[in-house]
């Protein structure tokens, strides 16, 4: 995977890197996590990735700033240029140790135990048979017993946090209507009586979601969707179909606008996975919400994986996904969707690649088997843990050291500019990859930010600055 | 040179993971943050 951003400036950690100043100046060398993006007019884009600082630099300023950052203008800098670099801290003191400080943001985040962040999948059965899905649909639902069990775990360990959030994955978790409803009731009600703020999610295919059962999980306390679409229906009904093949479009897109209108406070993620057979119809389906509902959704385009054939990146250059992405990005925000793109994605800062790192998610199958990563068989010799009866977890330690302790960083990523955006990937990707050489960001599952370095064009972020 | 977007303080970034933290706002941070896809809980065949 390329990563194509014009770097300079960026020594190498295993050299020293160049210390700049004058006498009277404390000694300050370049940042390793500066990034020079051309940004068209002449101007560039001078990029920190750990601190997350952004700063355009005209023509004319391009080599006396790349002199400094470089060291090889030591002395006969300009003044003010000098010390806004410093303000910026694309210039850092010299006893900085930057890869320390991700280091330590790292450990912060798999160790936090402020937010509790619990995965329940009631079933892995689907009314649909998308053709691109990785997951096999088999009947199953999670017993009584199951279900008493993960309520006495929540009702034992919510309050020992500052923040629960609860996601609702799948299969398809409507399926299992009746268990989703009682386990949100109690986590809402637990939560309440311990002053915990909750986050209720759920990831559906919006197919079972009528008005009264939209009505029953709001109540409930649910108020975050994600929901697909692929497209309008000439391309979604190819591609999101149920059992039967029948498409699946004009069902989901009523019940989408029956959900966001049943309350203003319910946010909806509207995704659309896409490929070379759809791409180019996401602008028509932006058009067919109703305006007043568009601030409600969020709009997240994901690149489809998997088969060569379906396959988004083997079939579309990389170059031409981006700028697609950023077009209908900015398409979306001019159409009143809810949408973050350009330099506000960029939220520096990131503690873990994904929340499986995180010692405090835990992800239960409906067969009470607990896993860290929902791209997985769900296989019970792949768990991580079980939920025993008595409300327990007892952990597999040495699966689940697998996926939070070892090595932070690999080596390969520790040279990497943009490791401060990725902190070091996916660590499935890792875990199950042959060849220390690939890296294990991918396009997908990502940030629009992430998403362009991933696809080589980090410049599309930055076309509006 | 003009200045787009400043630094991040640490002590900012380390915030929620905090003893101290604000419950309020680790969660304004996580919606702030979610211009992802919601995580990756999705559909990627990898």
């Amino acid at each position: 995977m390329g990563l194509t951003a014009l770097q300079t400036g960026i020594p190498s950690p295993y050299s020293k890197q160049p210390m700049l100043g004058s006498p009277g100046r404390d000694k300050v060398k370049s940042s390793r996590y500066n990034l020079l993006i051309p940004a068209g007019g002449g101007r560039t884009v001078l990029f920190n990735t750990l601190y997350g600082s952004v700063s355009v630099l005209e023509e004319d300023e391009y080599a006396e700033t790349t002199a400094i950052l470089n060291g090889t203008q030591p002395g006969a800098q300009s003044e003010t240029l000098y010390t806004q670099l410093s303000a910026q801290k694309h210039l850092i003191a010299d006893e900085v140790n930057e890869f320390a400080i991700l280091e330590n943001r790292k450990r912060a985040g798999i160790n936090d135990s402020n937010t509790l962040d619990v995965i329940v999948l009631p079933t892995l059965n689907c009314n649909f048979r998308c053709v691109y899905c990785y997951e096999d649909h088999i009947p199953s639902k999670m017993s009584p017993d199951t279900v008493a069990a993960l309520k006495k775990w929540l009702q034992a360990e919510i309050p020992l946090h500052k923040l629960v959030m609860l996601h609702w994955f799948g299969g398809e978790p409507l399926l299992e209507h009746d268990t989703v409803l009682s386990v949100s009731r109690h986590v809402k009600t637990i939560a309440e009586r311990c002053g915990v703020p909750c986050v209720l999610h759920m990831t559906t295919n919006g197919y079972l979601l009528t008005a009264k059962r939209a009505k029953e999980l709001i109540a409930a306390g649910i108020r975050d969707y994600q929901i697909t679409l692929d497209g309008p229906p000439r391309t979604h009904d190819k591609l999101r179909v149920l059992k039967s093949g029948s498409g699946t479009f004009k069902r989901v897109f009523d019940n989408v606008c029956i959900l966001a209108t049943a309350d203003k406070g319910v946010k909806i993620s509207l995704r659309v996975n896409f490929n070379h057979t759809n791409l180019d119809s996401i602008p028509e389906l932006l058009e067919m919400f109703p305006l007043p509902l568009r601030p409600q959704m969020r709009v997240v385009f994901e690149p489809i994986f998997g088969d060569r054939a379906l396959n988004a990146i083997c079939n579309i250059a990389p170059a031409t996904i981006s700028g697609k992405l950023a077009q209908f990005s900015e398409k979306a925000a001019a159409l009143g969707y809810d949408i973050v793109f350009g330099v506000s994605a960029v939220h520096p800062g990131k503690l873990v690649y994904c929340y499986a790192e995180r010692q405090n998610q835990y992800m239960f199958n409906f067969d009470g088997n607990v896993f860290k990563c929902s791209v997985c068989d769900f296989k019970p010799e792949h768990r991580v843990g079980r939920l025993g009866l008595d409300g327990i977890v007892r952990k597999d330690e040495a699966e689940w050291q697998k996926w939070t302790d070892g090595e932070l960083f690999a080596l390969k990523c520790r040279s990497c500019p943009y490791l401060p955006l990725c902190m070091g990937g996916c660590r499935k990707r890792q875990k199950d990859s042959d060849s220390s050489e690939e890296c294990a960001l991918v396009a997908t599952n990502a940030s629009y930010l992430l998403k362009h370095i991933a696809l080589g064009n980090l410049g599309a972020v930055f076309n509006r600055v | 040179m003009k200045v787009v977007a400043k630094p991040v303080s640490e002590k900012a970034v380390l915030q929620s993971t905090k003893k101290n933290a604000d419950p309020v706002k680790i969660h304004a941070g996580i919606i702030a943050k979610a211009q992802c896809c919601v995580d990756h809980l999705c559909g990627c065949k990898q």
